[in-house]
């Protein structure tokens, strides 16, 4: 259904000068419902990322914690070569504002980009473990299958040493997540 | 050609225009279809939440609307924003204190699904008066997207407003006016409970026949009379015109009541406000403003 949405152009005149950049208002900053307990919330938050990381686990069949297939899936993961793919699947992005953690999403969106965007979008997606089978073929006739970066161990460890890759370890593996839906209704997101 | 086309590198926004093209009747259809499956459940504060009471809803709702307001963003970025969060809200349990971070997660993608310049992570933070942090608020987001099932694109009053509009016969300078109360009604209505479970298609439609009504526009053509654009707007959106009619009060109940908070509040407090209410007392342009 997200073809039928209209891009609004919002034709309302004010809105054409850009972001302020200016500090925000004080009274606006303001922090609504008391302390946040942060400790509480990297639990909760945790929990969240690794139910949704088994989920995208058994429906993937890969780990993505340990970048590894695992057995018995619908999907058969073999490596390939970066250079066989497009560049910008390899190609930094074009603005680094943030520095720490822009990087380290690039690194793993890349990541993230491969393992779906091989397995998913090289054939229509497939909707029974057969016609699985044969897009293997064709994907590897096309392109190969994947291979990581050297940025990719650079991402797994670091998902140890601090929190804010914790993050965009899921994100990579949401990625994969955003593709699943499309095997049931493909036309849903185009 | 080619370097005309360099010319236009400016230092502005730039935005895709209207594509008249999109106003069409099967696009409305598929509309009206579509949405409601972006209709959160009407009842997860019963249902659903044990922390979050309707009060913290308008509480979140109204910062959000004065950090959007601040940051000039696109007009559709609030209520979308606010579709996310009650979209999140009637499927997960969500604590008191991890509601503005949740709020600042919809507003987060919803600047992205709309925005040629999103809002950032850090700048968010930042209205949170640091209570959260940007680590934090992209690991919600990620949440959030898998409980919305990455569906982001929800369909909001504002697409079904450029269809209305567009079926009217008036001037195109009345029509900005008009657009521009009925966003701000709709920008009103996501902020109030009461409106969690109406279709956007009915707020939409009660948001301009309220603008409408309050701009006086009726005398001048009878078919722009609230009657018949009532009955008009309800067979576009195949409801029943007492509906529409009841939604439409509620709108303008709405309003007279966050004016008259509103009102309350610029008098005790700063002159800056009161000048807004000046403004509002012919017009209901400001309404978000007072609202706040």
């Amino acid at each position: 259904m997200s073809n039928v949405r209209l891009s609004n152009g919002s034709p309302t005149l004010e809105r054409t000068d850009a972001r302020v950049s200016e500090h925000p208002k004080p009274s606006i900053c303001r922090s609504l419902f008391g302390p946040v307990d942060h400790e509480e919330l990297k639990r909760d938050l945790k929990g969240h990322l690794q139910e949704m990381e088994e989920v995208a686990s058994a429906s993937w069949n890969f780990d993505f914690a340990n970048h590894k297939p695992l057995k018995g899936g619908r999907f058969k993961w073999e490596l390939v070569d970066c250079k066989d793919l497009p560049d910008f699947y390899s190609k930094p992005p074009r603005l680094s504002r943030s520095s720490t953690c822009t990087t380290g999403n690039n690194n793993v969106d890349l990541n993230g980009n491969h393992s779906c965007v091989v397995m998913g979008s090289a054939r229509q997606p497939p909707a029974d473990s057969e016609r699985c089978e044969s897009q293997m073929d064709c994907s590897e006739q096309c392109h190969g299958q994947r291979k990581r970066p050297a940025c990719n161990d650079t991402a797994t460890q670091s998902k140890r040493s601090h929190t804010s890759s914790d993050e965009v370890r899921c994100i990579n593996l949401t990625r994969s997540d955003e593709h699943t839906p499309r095997k049931s209704s493909p036309k849903r997101q185009t | 050609m080619e370097h005309q086309l360099l010319c236009c590198e400016v230092d502005t926004i730039r935005r895709a225009y209207q594509d008249v093209n999109l106003l069409n009747d099967r696009v409305l259809q598929t509309m009206l279809k579509a949405e409601e499956n972006y209709l959160p459940s009407p009842n997860y504060f019963k249902c659903v939440q044990k922390e979050i009471v309707p009060k913290m809803r308008k509480i979140v709702a109204t910062w959000m609307l004065e950090v959007c307001e601040e940051q000039k963003c696109e007009e559709e970025v609030f209520p979308l924003a606010m579709n996310f969060l009650d979209r999140f809200l009637s499927v997960e349990a969500t604590r008191k204190t991890t509601l503005q971070l949740l709020g600042a997660a919809c507003m987060f993608l919803a600047s992205k699904m709309k925005e040629t310049v999103p809002l950032t992570a850090e700048k968010l933070c930042i209205y949170t008066d640091n209570s959260i942090q940007p680590g934090e608020l992209l690991q919600m987001e990620v949440l959030v997207l898998s409980k919305l099932k990455w569906d982001l694109a929800s369909v909001t009053p504002h697409d079904f407003i450029e269809h209305f509009l567009s079926k009217l016969n008036i001037h195109h300078n009345t029509k900005q006016i008009l657009r521009k109360h009925a966003q701000t009604f709709v920008a009103l209505c996501a902020t109030d409970v009461n409106f969690i479970a109406s279709p956007s298609s009915m707020v939409a439609a009660g948001s301009v026949v309220a603008a409408m009504q309050g701009l006086y526009l009726k005398s001048q053509d009878s078919s722009l009379s609230a009657h018949n654009l009532t009955n008009f707007l309800s067979q576009i959106i195949r409801s029943d015109p007492d509906c529409l009619r009841s939604c439409q009060e509620q709108i303008e109940a709405l309003l007279e009541s966050s004016l008259r908070k509103a009102q309350q509040y610029s008098v005790s407090t700063e002159t800056k406000h009161a000048e807004e209410e000046v403004d509002l007392s012919c017009t209901p342009t400001d309404v978000r403003d007072i609202n706040i």
